[in-house]
């Protein structure tokens, strides 16, 4: 081996352990490794920052816009609301989902079509006295596969199609996807509907109605201030912090048998006002005993106590990458907004009560939140969660509706017809949904997810090198040589396995992104169809199903289907199997070696 | 890293030292002669209180509704005072009793209609409303609107303030005017003055998340030394290298930023805030755009037609010519697009005049970055706009004394630095 290969296998290791780690974010690994590439003399500085213009991150980046406007115009809740009779066995619960589900992820991005389904998902399930661990996983698995059938689906397929456009004629068109990628979907989602849900283990497909929602009565008490209490002249905004130190949330006031919420915050106590608390048991007895206050008992009625006229309760989850992550409520600033209480956090099934107010967030957790009706969805917006109730559809989304897809399916024309190229029709597409302000200009740049982005942009020269220092020849010699006497369908197989097991534990754009070449070497140094062993990376990078990082969509659902780590497996082993034994004749049938 | 350095150098002191000693006295009288106290918001002038009766239709209406109905008149509702206790718009749900006080402002016509529409009683304005306005959890800043904020393009109602943050918005100023009509529904514009209300601490966190720019004295600073001190380090330690030609400029600083990040000085979760994306997309659109004036030979037209226009001339006129021409262009437009049709334009210049094109390429940078004639040329200009009080006319009164000062002074320079 020479320096050249030396460096840019080192690069190439690093990166991989980087990505499965997980200690820093995978576009950060990917950037790290991309300047150390470039020092290191391997990728010339000329090339450094060539990813960021490359046609597959321009397209992945046309298509982020596209499903925000999609998801904007309100089409997919009217048209999973059709749908909703269909709920009567969890068979055709399960299908009626997944018939949105998967050609919506077909379009837009995996993501963004689950999280426009799952509360609806989540409302029919209890609707229909089903626990929504039995739909959440099904649907997160069918918009996974949706990804499977057509270019823009995933990013691992916009990279492969796009790879084969450098190293032969011409890239892979919209639907080149369609053969393999449909059947796959239509068999996986068939055995989802049939079989799949049925292996989610049984205490998770348990309905509960407590289940469904935090269990909050145990915890609303409601305090009388006596004559003699500290606590008499302070106003609710001044005892905020040392109650909440205390562990004590005070969220309401009741003076002369009215009540009020959270705009009363500056009055000053008087005594005989009545405080409406949150807080665990022990927490609440000692703070009576230190601030003379008396119990008054706990609220009867829950629950009910608190949805009044304009308050309400809401559960939201917080997504992938939010920027919640890692943060405290104090530091995301749930304490100082107006109008906003957080009451719990519950985390894979399991509410957090205790110390609330230092819990740091994490990607899944679901939060309670109590407030203003309009105050409470505005916040959630802002904060990037997402609400576990559909959304309230704004004015007129027909005529939104029909100019996103309108965009898309001239965008898709263009493409196909040769006028122009993909990255450019969809960019166009874009650059409409933005100008008739579907996607507002504000809104732009936060629909697309520049993680990313940023990790496409850093790999793609980082696989250019693996090319042209000549390490991919060496692995597929590596591969030749091992795989022996074993046919070149054989060979495929393994390649597809390995793909799929990597994209289980580390990005699939990323996988992607090393695989394609190797496999393409593979193929021409066994003297068969190259175009084969390439569908063999598409299909294998985006399928992760055996645990919830291998995708977003996974992790989405953790919280709100109250899933553990190895749950996913269950369900997802069979599936990868069936996958591969689907695949692989398929294939062979439309792309013959 | 330092190509720049020469002649822009000469450039800037010439420019302050003009700006410091003359420029200053270019500005409008009417804006130097104002008081140094002058107020933006007088809040005194239009304050009122009225009194509820046990007969006034305000009697048992919500704060929220007493606010929806001062907003219909104009007028905007401060807050409540009940037997010396203050009560804030933000609690919308209180009921209003009798005996309590409305304190509301506006224009005297507004207040007498908002008056009259809740049957309330006139009273005049005393010393327990400045002291609900300057109270000591309560107090007023103002704020303008800077050009990357989220706010701009929203209105008052849609942005919600006192429900989302509890703070209330009491006024905008826009262009040294205050904003009379409708405020609710008026859209932000970059360089607006807002008067907030709210509790301080809050006011000091919102106001900066909003994307404003707090105009009082008070600053509250972020960050500890050290992360200062490593962040100046880190970016001398790139500059340094890109200038010394180790490594290719924009890999030394996208290495100083991996650095940034990994760091925790920027944390990963926030760097993709910290990028003005509207910029990384105007470049990345307008550089095949500049490239192909060059290609397609419209650079090469627009060379010949100023060769044309200086009809044969010296180089050092067709120097000139550009650099006016550029400087024109970027008043109207954003300097990075100027400077990406203007940089083909001047190569080719060079290339037509037989001369060294490096001196018109500088010619370009700096007309570029000389937006002094309107408050749209660049940024800087329109956030000034609204704390100076300036009117679209008053920039080139200085602006363009100053622009020919540029010119005289950079030309010779060019041709003495670069040779041509």
């Amino acid at each position: 081996m020479t320096y050249e290969q030396y460096a840019i296998s080192g690069v190439l290791a690093v990166a991989l352990v980087g990505f499965i780690w997980g200690r820093w974010r995978y576009d950060i690994v990917a950037f790290v490794c991309l300047i150390a590439a470039v020092f290191l003399g391997v990728v010339p500085s000329v090339n450094a920052f060539s990813g960021f213009g490359h046609p597959a991150t321009i397209t992945v980046v046309a298509i982020l816009i596209l499903s925000r406007a999609l998801s904007n115009s309100g089409a997919v809740e009217h048209l999973s609301k059709i749908l909703a009779p269909a709920a009567g066995t969890p068979a055709t619960h399960i299908g009626a989902m997944s018939l949105v589900a998967t050609p919506l992820s077909a379009i837009m991005n995996n993501i963004g079509a689950l999280s426009l389904l799952m509360p609806v998902a989540i409302q029919s399930a209890i609707k229909a006295a089903r626990s929504p661990a039995a739909v959440l996983m099904p649907l997160s698995f069918a918009s996974i596969l949706g990804g499977l059938i057509t270019l823009i689906g995933t990013p691992p397929n916009i990279i492969v199609a796009n790879y084969r456009g450098t190293v032969s004629d011409s890239a892979f068109g919209m639907f080149a996807f369609t053969p393999v990628g449909g059947v796959i979907a239509i068999v996986g989602v068939a055995f989802i509907a049939l079989i799949g849900w049925r292996l989610i283990p049984k205490a998770r497909l348990k309905f509960s109605e407590e289940k469904e929602l935090f269990k909050i009565d145990d915890y609303v008490a409601e305090i009388t201030i006596g004559e003699d209490s500290p606590l008499v002249g302070h106003s609710i905004h001044d005892l905020h912090d040392a109650a909440t130190e205390d562990d004590v949330k005070i969220f309401g006031l009741v003076r002369e048998g009215t009540r009020g919420y959270m705009r009363e915050r500056y009055l000053p106590l008087r005594a005989g006002d009545r405080l409406v608390v949150e807080a665990p048991p022990a927490a609440l007895t000692s703070y009576v005993k230190k601030n003379e206050l008396e119990l008054t008992g706990t609220a009867s009625d829950g629950t009910d106590d608190l949805e009044g006229e304009n308050t309400v309760l809401v559960e939201a989850v917080i997504p992938p990458r939010s920027a919640l992550s890692g943060r405290t409520p104090r530091l995301a600033g749930l304490t100082g907004r107006a109008g906003l209480h957080l009451l719990g956090i519950s985390r894979q099934g399991r509410p957090i009560r205790d110390r609330l107010y230092q819990v740091q967030f994490r990607p899944g957790d679901i939060l309670l939140l109590h407030g203003d009706e309009e105050h409470v969805h505005r916040s959630i917006g802002d904060l990037g969660c997402l609400p576990l109730a559909p959304r309230k559809l704004g004015s007129d989304p027909g005529r939104k509706a029909s100019i996103v897809i309108a965009a898309f399916v001239a965008a898709i024309a263009l493409s196909i017809a040769d006028i122009a190229p993909l990255p450019i029709s969809f960019s166009a597409a874009a650059a409409v949904v933005v100008l008739t302000n579907i996607v507002p200009v504000r809104e732009v740049y936060d629909a697309i997810d520049w993680p990313v982005v940023v990790l496409l942009g850093a790999m793609m020269p980082i696989g250019g090198a693996l090319e042209t220092t000549g390490v991919t020849d060496l692995i597929t010699n590596g591969i030749v040589a091992l795989s022996g006497s074993l046919g070149p369908v054989a060979i495929m197989t393994i390649i597809l396995v390995i793909t799929m097991t990597l994209s289980d534990i580390m990005n699939n754009a990323a996988t992607a992104v090393v695989a394609a070449p190797i496999a393409y070497g593979t193929a021409l140094q066994l003297g068969v169809n190259p175009d084969a062993f390439l569908m063999a990376v598409a299909v294998g990078a985006s399928c992760a199903f055996l645990t919830p990082i291998g995708h977003q969509n996974n992790t989405l659902i953790m919280g709100p289907g109250g899933y553990q780590f190895g749950d996913y497996w269950r369900v997802g082993l069979p599936l990868e199997i069936i996958i591969v034994a689907v695949a692989v004749p398929m294939i062979l049938i439309v792309w013959p070696l | 890293m330092f190509d720049f350095t020469p002649v822009g150098a000469a450039v800037a002191v010439a420019g302050v030292l003009f700006i410091t000693l003359i420029g200053w006295r270019l500005i409008p009288r009417r804006l130097l002669a104002d008081a140094p106290t002058r107020n933006l918001f007088k809040i005194d002038d239009y304050v009122a209180e009225g009194l509820v009766q046990e007969t006034s239709v305000a009697c048992g209406k919500a704060i929220g509704e007493i606010d929806a109905i001062s907003d219909q008149h104009d007028a905007v509702l401060i807050g409540l005072l009940r037997g010396g206790l203050r009560i804030f718009v933000s609690a919308r749900h209180q009921l209003v009793q009798p005996g309590d006080l409305v304190i509301v402002e506006g224009g005297a016509q507004e207040i007498a209609d908002f008056m009259r529409a809740l049957g309330l009683e006139l009273t005049t304005a005393d010393e327990d409303i400045q002291s609900m306005l300057r109270g000591s959890d309560y107090v007023l800043s103002e704020a303008v609107v800077a050009p990357r904020s989220s706010m701009i393009g929203q209105t008052l109602l849609s942005l919600r303030l006192t429900g989302r943050y509890g703070i209330n918005l009491l006024a905008i100023s826009r262009r040294g005017e205050r904003l009379r009509e409708r405020i609710g529904n008026e859209r932000l514009r970059i360089g607006d003055i807002l008067l907030f209300q709210g509790d301080s601490e809050r006011l000091s966190q919102v106001v900066p998340a909003l994307g404003c720019l707090p105009l009082g004295e008070k600053r509250v600073g972020t960050g500890s030394k050290r992360a200062g001190f490593l962040a100046f380090a880190i970016f001398a330690a790139a500059l340094v290298v890109a200038s010394i030609g180790v490594v290719p400029f924009e890999l030394a600083l996208a290495g100083g930023a991996l650095a940034i990040v990994l760091s925790n000085i920027v944390p990963a979760r926030e760097m993709y805030d910290s990028v003005d994306w509207a910029i990384v997309v105007l470049l990345g659109a307008m550089i095949p755009v500049g490239l192909a004036i060059e290609t397609t030979g419209t650079g090469a037209l627009i060379a010949s037609a100023i060769l044309g226009a200086t009809d044969g001339g010296s180089p050092i006129l067709a120097l000139t010519v550009l650099m006016i021409v550029t400087m024109i262009m970027t008043d109207i437009m954003s300097n990075a697009a100027t400077a990406l049709v203007a940089g083909p334009i001047a190569f080719s210049l060079g290339q037509a005049l037989g001369v060294n094109p490096d001196a018109f390429l500088m010619a370009v940078a700096i007309g570029a970055s000389s937006a002094f004639l309107t408050p749209i040329g660049h940024q800087n200009n329109a956030l000034i706009m609204g704390p100076g009080g300036y009117r679209f006319g008053d920039y080139w009164r200085m602006g363009l004394p100053l622009k020919v000062l540029v010119v005289i002074v950079s030309v010779p320079l060019l041709a003495i630095v670069w040779p041509m």
